[in-house]
């Protein structure tokens, strides 16, 4: 009986074996060019590495119909592209799926679009935009980045460089660390933890998940947080030198500096706190409406 | 990797859809919003270079944008028209005496026809395109829009209790951004998949 079992899951699993085609792929590439990646399913994983080529390793599922990898004359532009077979993906169980695991000149920069794709990238110290639908996606921060995911979270790892970092997801939670200089977040119900360090801007908002931003404030600062429901906390590490703004139609304000809320409506639940601390050169304005709000720091 | 190809959330999606379709189309702006919601627009393409090529996104968040601006002046006109007091009833009119404006989804309906119209095609291109999603992914994608309707719906509430209070003003309108924004980009992002069957 075991050897039935055996060979009925052997009988099972050989086709997915069998339809995996590898692939393994290179063409030479500018150092400082751009990466072009576009796949529906899978994984794809981008590592640094300090030739001046791109090189496409890998698998693809038996509806990928082949696995496109491109450079122009100047070597500028690289793209990399899984073609379906036509009409697949019109049919759930269709096995376009491709494990992408691509190296890329260091100093590339990168613009990948997936579906079903998670997206991780490693090393890579040109500007970034990444984008997937239901992938998550994961990312060192060397220059500007922008990661947009609708229900996958966004991990983005800086080393407290200067640099733009825009983030956008739907449902799925996003956290910034060690990031620096300006940061864009916006989430519907997801969470964001942004942990950023010398604020320039920085501006976030969510409808309904909770936000929170930990990090110091460089000299004329700006940061505007906003939720509807979400909870906001605000935690500054260093001595803060800000005009602080809090508003919220019937969320609750803790202020760990000291000052107090005050009632805006005589008969109704906003509240709003307004203070300045230490010289006031940066500018935080925190507002909601029904979420609680927390400030604190030094 | 999310395995999102198993169960179906069209069901609810519909109703959902069709909740979004019915949605408020516009808001009592008391100052110039429009700077503020193209910068909002903006912002995502900020990290963008010319080096890249333009993008849907950018491209669908300036329709966006001229969308809401057409929101502003059609709501500008219509304000126009009724100002002083925003209210028709003549009892109060004569009276001469300080008028309360509903904050109700009536007195915010009046936005001009092309709006509706504009935004009511964004909201059928959606439902095609929503079903190329994978099926997990489509159930989150209304949810969050039903939570952006949510909202909405909250926000309008309290307006009711606090009328012309900024604050509510303002989350309205980031709210009704935020819907448009993520309309905008499920288009783009659904552009290149294939229909499913």
């Amino acid at each position: 009986m075991k050897n039935l079992y055996v060979a009925i899951a052997a009988l099972v699993l050989s086709p997915i074996a069998l339809a995996e085609q590898p692939v393994d792929k290179r063409v030479p590439a500018d150092p400082k060019g751009e990466v072009q990646v576009s796949t529906v399913s899978g994984l794809v994983s981008i590592d640094a590495w300090d030739r001046d080529e791109v090189q496409v390793t890998g698998t693809l599922g038996d509806d990928v119909e082949r696995l496109d990898v491109e450079t122009d004359r100047e070597r500028r532009h690289t793209l990399i592209k899984v073609v379906a077979k036509k009409n697949s993906g019109r049919h759930h169980g269709d096995d376009i799926d491709a494990q992408l695991s691509i190296r890329v000149p260091a100093g590339s920069r990168l613009d990948v679009n997936t579906v079903s794709a998670d997206v991780s990238v490693n090393g890579v110290r040109g500007e970034q935009r990444l984008q997937t639908v239901s992938g998550e996606i994961s990312s060192d921060i060397a220059a500007d980045v922008e990661a947009k995911s609708v229900s996958g979270s966004v991990v983005l790892r800086g080393d407290n460089k200067p640099a733009v970092v825009t983030v956008t997801t739907v449902s799925g939670d996003a956290q910034v660390l060690r990031a620096a200089g300006e940061i864009v977040a916006n989430s519907v119900s997801g969470a964001l933890n942004l942990e950023v360090d010398q604020i320039t801007r920085a501006r976030a908002r969510t409808t309904s998940g909770d936000l929170q931003i930990h990090g110091t404030l460089k000299k004329d600062a700006r940061v505007d947080a906003e939720t509807i429901s979400g909870e906001i906390n605000l935690d500054f590490k260093e001595t803060v030198n800000a005009e602080f703004e809090i508003e919220s139609f019937s969320g609750e304000i803790d202020n760990c500096f000291g000052q107090k809320a005050q009632t805006t409506h005589k008969y109704g639940p906003g509240s709003e706190l307004n203070f300045k601390q230490g010289d006031g050169s940066a500018r935080v304005r925190v507002q909601s409406l029904s979420g609680d709000i927390r400030v604190c720091g030094k | 990797m999310n395995s999102e190809r198993t169960t179906s959330g069209n069901g609810d999606g519909d109703a959902v859809l069709r909740a979004v379709g019915q949605l408020p189309q516009s808001i009592e702006p008391r100052r110039d919003l429009w700077p503020a919601i193209a910068r909002g627009l903006d912002q995502p393409a900020s990290t963008r270079r010319a080096r890249f090529e333009v993008s849907w996104s950018f491209a669908a968040a300036a329709a966006v944008g001229c969308l809401a601006l057409g929101a502003l002046l059609g709501y500008t006109i219509m304000h126009q028209r009724t100002t002083p007091g925003l209210t028709t009833d003549p009892n109060i009119a004569a009276s001469n005496q300080p008028t309360v404006q509903q904050a109700s989804f009536g007195n915010y309906a009046a936005l001009g026809p092309e709006y509706e119209r504009a935004r009511a095609a964004l909201v059928i291109d959606l439902a095609e395109r929503l079903d190329r999603l994978p099926p997990v992914t489509r159930l989150k994608v209304e949810k969050n829009l039903a939570e952006i309707q949510r909202a909405v719906t909250e926000i309008n509430a309290a307006l009711e209790q606090a009328p012309g209070d900024s604050l509510l003003q303002e989350l309205l309108m980031n709210a009704y951004q935020d819907e448009l924004s993520l309309l905008a980009h499920l288009n783009q992002t659904t552009g290149s998949l294939p229909a499913r069957t």
